[in-house]
């Protein structure tokens, strides 16, 4: 056993970067936020992405991506930057998938609040070509004016019917403890179905929803009932459709669609909203992208951010314009 | 006496079999400058495609594979000196064809049963996968591996529709694609299925410009008995 574990642990060791896609992006745009001083924002940002794996066998891989970039709005002089990375090991055996990963994020801005966010997974799944059933734990920290821990975990299945439509249920449930001094729960039923026709057009479209109790109180009173801390209800509904519309021309649009219920809002600063808060927010994007050469790519994205609610302070309206040429280093 | 008879009836009409066979393509030819409305447009290049069609008797290529490739050129209306560049293309492509369906029939005795006409369906398909970027190499390894592994030569040339269907994505070598390609038709998915798998591909790629390795986790899986839920498990995060 001993040997094995050494073996496994040298051929990880001395694997060779199987395949590897360093791309640098350079590009600029617009942007307009209903909510800011300078509502109309030109951009320029520069990104660095890697995604490299190994296979040093055929049940083993052994996948790892970074990012890092920024962005400069010259008119405000606001830099934001995006540090990101992650790394996971699969494992798989007739049938068997295991998969074992970490990841991190932080978003340093001038502007807002220092954000990250850390967490690890694991996947075990079982099936064959047909279907699969798989158990998802994970656990993670969240770093936001304050630290959150979650641990959560997720139990799906995935049945492909004739052939190219792949149904997927999942219901996923866990707490959250903000602070350390609260508890949060969140339950997440939700159905995938995926169709994949053949050829070079695919259509995704998700239904889930959300709810998240807490289990403690705010001090204030509303109509004589103590209102909990961040509760939420959520109704989503998204498609999301690609193409390739001709040798290498991509298109991918998504069209998310959320309708949250919020009963109190913590982060707010607005102590009884009286009665709750809805909002149907609609964040479209859509993504254009053609080669240029051979190593180039040029990407056009378009991004929305569109609030409609019955409270001021969740109405909140962005748009952003970006074009990127991506060149992938050898 | 009748014995001579017979053997120079027997020598003739075999001798004429040939001879018919080797200008099938020449009959063809004339007929199509006599009957099309768009030949008067490629008189001057009349004994360039009679060369071209003579060439293509010597290789016993069937003639209406030319011809319809000469139909389309004359409905787009293309320039006499493209249509012959194009047609000396043409024929290198069913050449090479030809040339790996008989390998493909050395490697099983499967392949060696079909009729004339389905060997004629076989030799355009073939043509199209050359035209389309998939090289000899790539089609004499899918096409032969399949025959020798004992597996319907349809499941091949249906992994290799969807392998020029990833082609068009981009940014994959050679090797992937036919790393891609012997997963495929060595897989459990049923041969219905491929399109599937090709479709994924192209999914992934769209939503995620990152491509490395993709190819490659995708035959991983394939080897491994997998199929599309793996995909999504595995594969779906990097989206």
């Amino acid at each position: 056993m001993k040997r094995t574990y050494t073996a496994l642990l040298l051929a990880i060791a001395f694997a060779p970067i199987t395949f590897a896609d360093t791309i640098v992006s350079i590009g600029g745009g617009a942007s307009y936020d209903n909510t800011a001083a300078v509502q109309v924002q030109p951009l320029v940002d520069l990104a660095l992405l890697g995604a490299y794996s190994w296979l040093p066998t055929d049940r083993l891989g052994l996948f790892a991506d970074v990012s890092a970039g920024g962005t400069y709005e010259p008119l405000s002089g606001v830099v934001a930057g995006l540090l990101a990375a992650s790394a996971d090991a699969s494992y798989m055996s007739d049938g068997y998938l295991m998969r074992l990963s970490v990841s991190s994020v932080a978003n340093p801005s001038t502007a807002d609040v220092f954000y990250s966010a850390s967490s690890a997974d694991l996947l075990l799944s079982y099936g064959s070509p047909a279907g699969s059933i798989s158990i998802a734990p994970r656990f993670s920290l969240v770093e936001e004016s304050g630290t959150t821990a979650a641990l959560s975990g997720r139990i799906g299945l995935a049945w492909l019917f004739f052939d190219s439509m792949l149904v997927k249920p999942s219901i996923e449930g866990g707490m959250d403890v903000p602070g350390g001094v609260s508890t949060a729960w969140h339950l997440n039923p939700a159905l995938d179905f995926d169709w994949y026709p053949g050829g070079s057009i695919t259509l995704a479209v998700r239904a889930g929803y959300a709810r998240s109790f807490s289990t403690s109180y705010s001090s204030l009173v509303s109509g004589g009932v103590l209102l909990p801390l961040d509760s939420w209800e959520r109704y989503s509904l998204s498609a999301e459709l690609s193409w390739l519309l001709s040798k290498g021309v991509s298109l991918t649009a998504k069209v998310p669609c959320d309708y949250y219920l919020k009963n109190y809002d913590a982060f707010s600063g607005v102590t009884d909203l009286g009665v709750p808060a809805w909002v149907v927010n609609l964040s479209p994007t859509i993504d254009l992208g053609i080669p240029v050469s051979e190593q180039t790519d040029f990407v056009l994205s378009l991004q929305g951010n569109f609030d409609l609610s019955n409270s001021d302070i969740e109405r909140k309206n962005s748009a952003a314009i970006k074009a990127h040429f991506e060149f992938h280093l050898e | 006496m009748l014995r001579r008879v017979l053997v120079a009836v027997y020598l003739v009409s075999f001798c004429g079999g040939i001879v018919l066979a080797q200008q099938a393509g020449e009959l063809s030819l004339s007929r199509w400058f006599t009957e099309s409305q768009s030949a008067p447009a490629y008189r001057l290049i009349e004994q360039d495609l009679y060369a071209i069609f003579r060439a293509a008797d010597a290789s016993s290529i069937p003639p209406g594979l030319l011809i319809n490739r000469l139909n389309l050129a004359a409905a787009r209306k293309l320039p006499p000196a493209t249509v012959v560049a194009g047609m000396r293309q043409e024929l290198a492509r069913l050449r090479s064809g030809s040339e790996i369906l008989d390998r493909v029939a050395a490697s099983a005795g499967g392949m060696q049963q079909v009729t004339a006409s389905r060997r004629t369906e076989l030799l355009n398909t073939v043509s199209i996968y050359l035209g389309g970027g998939l090289s000899v190499d790539f089609l004499d390894s899918i096409l032969s591996g399949a025959a020798t592994s004992g597996r319907p030569i349809d499941d091949a040339f249906q992994a290799c529709s969807v392998v020029l269907e990833v082609k068009r994505v981009g940014g994959f070598t050679d090797a992937e694609l036919l790393t891609f390609g012997s997963a495929l038709v060595n897989s459990r998915i049923s041969p219905s299925g491929y399109g599937t798998i090709g479709s994924f591909i192209v999914r992934s790629s769209a939503a995620d410009r990152e491509r490395a390795g993709l190819l490659a986790s995708v035959s991983r899986i394939l080897r491994r008995g997998g199929g599309l839920p793996q995909m999504e498990l595995e594969l779906g995060r990097r989206r």
